[in-house]
C-alpha cells in the first residue's frame, strides 16, 4: 500500500515537473486581475473635480487632478484587463491542445 | 489668479480639505488592487517561459500602479495643506470684510474700502488702512494659491505622463531612463553628485522618480531636502495604512497627527495685524518607515538662502515618536529665537527608562530570598535586581553606539544641503542628557560641527578614545545646572557615557543662571532635578539664552558658581558627618551615589554601580 502511495506521489511530482502551467490556476489568476482592473477602473475621482470655485489655481489644478487620475487609473485598468485576457487565452489554448491531443494518444494506445 | 471677494465667497475650501482624504483613499485602493494581483501570481505554481512573461507584465503594472498611488498620496498631502491654508485665509478675509461692513464702510469686490457718509480725516485714514489690510490678506491668499497650485500642476503633469504611456524621464544629456533606473543611478553615484542629478530633471520627472521609490529617496544622503521631505510624506501616508491594518493604531494616529499643520516658528509675531496671520504650516520630516520607537528627523523652521545658523537637537531618555511633542515645542522656541531651523534628531532608539524603575521589584525579590537563604540569598538577588533594572536603561551605552553613526551620516547630508542652499551657515549640535552622549559618540566617530553643546549631558561619548571632529576649530560648550542629579553620573569613574563634559579640556562650561521672571518678576535659579530640563521650556531662562547665543555665534555667559553640583552629598558631609559622625542608612545611600558603589556590610565587596544618565 505504501509503495503504491509513494509511486502515486512520484508520478504526481513528475507530472508537476513536466507541466509548467495549470490552465485552471492561470484562469483564476486572470480572474483576480480582472477584478483588480474593475476596482481600479471604478475610481471616478469625482470629489476633486466637483470642488466649487473660480479664479483659484488650486481649485483649477484639482479639477485637472480628477481628470488626470481617472485617465491614469483607466490606463492601469486597461493594462490589467489586457494581461488577464492574454493569460486566459494562453490557458484556453493549452486546454484545447490537451483535448485535441487526446484522440491521437487514445488511438495510439 | 487673484479672486474678487464674490469669487472668494464661492471657494469651497472645506471641500478641498475633504477631497484630500478621498484622494488618499483612492490611492490606497489602487495600491491594494495591484498588490492583490501580484500576490496571486507570486503564490502560483505557474512556471516556464509564459510565467516569466506574466511576471514581466505584472512588474510593469506594479511599477505604474505604485507610481500612480504614490503620486496621488503626494497630491493628497499637498491638497490637505493647500486646503488648510486657503481655508484659513478665506475665513480671515471674509470675517474682516464683514466686520468692516458692520462698522458702516463699503467694501468693493476688489477690496477697496470707502465710507458712504461725510469723510473726515480719521474715517478716510481708517478706510485706507482697511483697504491695505484686505489687500494684504488677498495677497497672502494668492501667494498660497499659486504656490500649491503650481505644485499640483507639476504632479498632474507627472500623472499625465504616466497615463499616456510615457515610461521614461529625461536625464542630463537628453538620455531617457525609467524612473526605477533613475533611482538605481542615484544609488550608484557619489553622494556629492546626487543632488545635482535629481535637480537637473524637470519638476514633473523629479516627482515621478520620487513616486517610483519614495522610501529610497527619503533616506538617500545627498538628495536635496525638499525632495526627501516630499518622499517622506508619501512614506508616512503608506505606513499609516499599513500600521492600521497591523492593529498598531497608536503609532498610526501619531503619524497622522504629524502630517497635520502645526505652529510655524518663522512668522514674526512681534507685529500684530488686525486680520491675523497664518501661524501654522506643514511639518517637514525625513522618514523612511516605522522602526523601533519611531525613527525620524524633523526640521522645525525654514532652511533658505538667508539662513545663517542651523541647530541639530538630540533629545534624551524617554523620547520616542509618541512623546516627542515636548521636544518639538522646545525646538520651535529655539528656532524662533535663533532665526534658523532646528532639526530634532530621533533617527534611532533612545532608552525609555532611567534605570531605577525596577529596583523596587528587585528589593522585594531580595527580601523574599532573605527568608530562606539569609544574607547569602540577598546579595546575588540584589545584584541581579540592579542589573535587570539597568538593562536597556539610560545607563546602557548601546543606544548611543547605534544612534551616533546615523547622526554622523545626517551631519554630512546637512553639510551638503547647507553648502547648496545657505553657504556659510553654521551648524550647532545640541545633545540633551542621553542625547549628549549620542552627540559625543558621534564626535568620536567623526561628526563635523562648528559648535557643540553638551546640555545636561550624560557624558562625552561611549566609545574609547577622544573626539575626531574634522573641524579643528570646533567650539564646545557644556551646560549643567547645579544640583542636577546627572552630575553624579557624569563624575563616576566608570561612567558608561564617557567623561564629564563640564570638566573636559576644551569644553567651556556655561552658566545656567535663572529662569525667566514669573508674574511677580521673581527669577528662580535653574537648579536641582527640575534644572535637568526645565530651561528647554523657558526661552527667558539664562540657560536657554546661552544655547541660543552659541547657535547664533554670539558670546555666551561662562559658568558662574551658583551652588554645589552635589547638594545632597554636600549637605551630608557638611552637616551630618561633623556633628554626628554617623551615617543613617538612607543618607549613606546618598553618599553612595557620590562615590559610585553600593556599600555592603562587613567583609562583603561593594557592588560597583553603573548609574543611569538621568533623563
Amino acid at each position: 500500500m505504501s509503495t503504491h502511495s509513494s509511486l502515486g506521489a512520484a508520478v504526481k511530482a513528475a507530472v508537476h515537473d513536466l507541466l509548467v502551467l495549470d490552465p485552471d490556476e492561470v484562469t483564476a489568476i486572470a480572474a483576480r486581475w480582472e477584478h483588480a482592473a474593475e476596482e481600479v477602473g471604478r475610481l471616478a475621482f469625482d470629489p476633486p473635480r466637483r470642488i466649487a470655485g473660480t479664479s483659484s489655481t488650486v481649485i483649477a489644478a484639482l479639477h485637472t487632478t480628477g481628470d488626470r487620475a481617472a485617465s491614469a487609473a483607466d490606463m492601469l485598468a486597461a493594462q490589467l484587463r489586457f494581461t488577464a485576457t492574454t493569460c486566459r487565452r494562453a490557458a484556453a489554448e493549452l486546454s484545447a491542445t490537451d483535448e485535441s491531443s487526446c484522440p491521437g494518444i487514445n488511438g495510439a494506445g | 489668479m487673484r479672486p474678487t471677494l464674490t469669487q472668494l465667497r464661492g471657494w469651497a475650501t472645506q471641500s478641498i480639505i475633504d477631497s484630500a482624504d478621498t484622494i488618499s483613499a483612492d490611492a490606497t485602493t489602487i495600491g491594494d488592487s495591484i498588490s492583490g494581483a501580484a500576490v496571486v501570481l507570486d503564490r502560483s505554481s505557474w512556471r516556464g517561459c509564459s510565467r516569466a512573461g506574466a511576471d514581466q507584465a505584472l512588474t510593469t503594472l506594479r511599477d505604474k500602479g505604485n507610481q500612480l498611488r504614490n503620486t496621488l498620496l503626494r497630491i493628497a498631502d499637498e491638497t490637505a495643506d493647500a486646503g488648510a491654508d486657503l481655508h484659513g485665509w478665506r475665513e480671515r478675509i471674509l470675517d474682516y470684510v464683514t466686520d468692516v461692513q458692520a462698522a458702516g464702510y463699503r467694501v468693493s469686490d476688489t477690496g477697496i474700502v470707502t465710507h458712504p457718509g461725510e469723510l473726515d480725516e480719521w474715517t478716510e485714514l481708517a478706510a485706507f488702512r482697511h483697504t491695505q489690510e484686505i489687500e494684504r490678506g488677498l495677497r497672502a491668499l494668492d501667494d498660497a494659491d499659486e504656490r500649491y497650485g503650481s505644485t499640483l500642476a507639476t504632479l498632474n503633469k507627472a500623472m499625465h505622463d504616466l497615463a499616456t504611456g510615457d515610461d521614461t524621464v529625461t536625464i542630463g544629456g537628453g538620455g531617457q531612463v525609467t524612473p526605477a533606473d533613475a533611482i538605481n543611478l542615484l544609488k550608484g553615484m557619489d553622494v556629492g553628485r546626487r543632488r545635482d542629478f535629481l535637480l537637473s530633471l524637470s519638476a514633473s520627472d523629479r516627482e515621478r522618480v520620487i513616486a517610483a521609490d519614495p522610501t529610497t529617496i527619503a533616506g538617500l544622503d545627498g538628495i536635496d531636502f525638499p525632495s526627501r521631505f516630499a518622499a517622506s510624506e508619501i512614506t508616512m501616508r503608506t505606513e499609516i495604512v499599513r500600521l492600521e491594518r497591523a492593529g498598531n493604531h497608536r503609532r498610526a494616529d501619531t503619524l497622522r497627527s504629524l502630517l497635520a499643520q502645526s505652529e510655524n516658528p518663522s512668522p514674526d509675531r512681534t507685529v500684530r495685524t488686525p486680520m491675523g496671520e497664518d501661524t501654522d504650516s506643514e511639518r517637514t520630516f525625513l522618514y523612511t518607515g516605522d522602526k523601533g520607537n519611531g525613527h525620524l528627523i524633523e526640521m522645525v523652521g525654514e532652511l533658505n538662502p538667508d539662513t545663517r545658523n542651523v541647530a541639530v537637537y538630540v533629545p534624551g531618555t524617554g523620547t520616542r515618536l509618541e512623546t516627542m511633542s515636548g521636544n518639538v515645542t522646545a525646538a520651535r522656541k529655539l528656532a524662533a529665537a535663533t532665526d534658523g531651523p532646528v532639526f530634532v534628531f530621533l533617527d534611532g532608539d533612545l532608552p525609555q527608562k532611567l534605570g531605577y524603575e525596577g529596583l523596587g521589584e528587585g528589593a522585594k525579590k531580595s527580601w523574599r530570598s532573605a527568608v530562606p537563604w539569609g544574607l547569602a540569598g540577598v546579595v546575588p538577588t540584589a545584584v541581579d535586581g540592579v542589573n535587570d533594572s539597568l538593562r536597556d536603561s539610560a545607563a546602557d551605552p548601546r543606544f548611543a553606539e547605534e544612534m551616533a553613526p546615523r547622526l554622523v551620516a545626517f551631519g554630512k547630508s546637512l553639510d551638503t544641503e547647507l553648502s547648496a542652499v545657505a553657504p556659510g551657515a553654521t551648524t550647532t549640535y545640541v545633545g540633551h542628557s542621553y542625547g549628549g552622549s549620542v552627540v559625543g559618540t558621534a564626535e568620536q566617530l567623526g561628526l563635523r560641527a562648528d559648535r557643540v553643546v553638551y546640555a545636561s549631558s550624560a557624558g562625552t561619548g561611549v566609545l574609547e578614545g577622544g573626539w575626531h571632529n574634522p573641524n579643528p576649530d570646533v567650539q564646545r560648550y557644556s551646560l549643567t545646572a547645579p544640583g542636577d542629579p546627572i552630575h553624579y553620573s557624569q563624575s563616576l569613574p566608570d561612567n558608561p557615557h564617557g567623561g564629564d563634559p563640564d570638566d573636559t579640556p576644551g569644553v567651556t562650561r556655561l552658566d545656567t543662571g535663572y529662569h525667566g521672571p514669573d508674574e511677580n518678576g521673581h527669577r528662580a535659579p535653574v537648579e536641582g532635578l527640575a534644572g535637568h530640563g526645565s530651561y528647554w521650556n523657558d526661552p527667558g531662562s539664562d540657560a536657554f539664552g546661552n544655547i541660543v547665543k552659541v547657535i547664533r555665534g554670539e558670546m555666551p555667559t561662562a559658568y558662574v558658581d551658583r551652588g554645589s553640583d552635589y547638594p545632597i552629598a554636600a549637605t551630608v558631609e557638611d552637616v551630618l558627618v561633623p556633628t554626628t559622625r554617623f551615617f543613617s542608612p538612607p543618607l549613606a545611600a546618598a553618599i553612595d551615589l557620590a562615590d559610585g558603589d553600593l556599600n555592603l556590610p562587613g567583609p562583603l565587596r561593594d557592588i560597583k554601580l553603573r548609574l543611569p544618565g538621568l533623563g
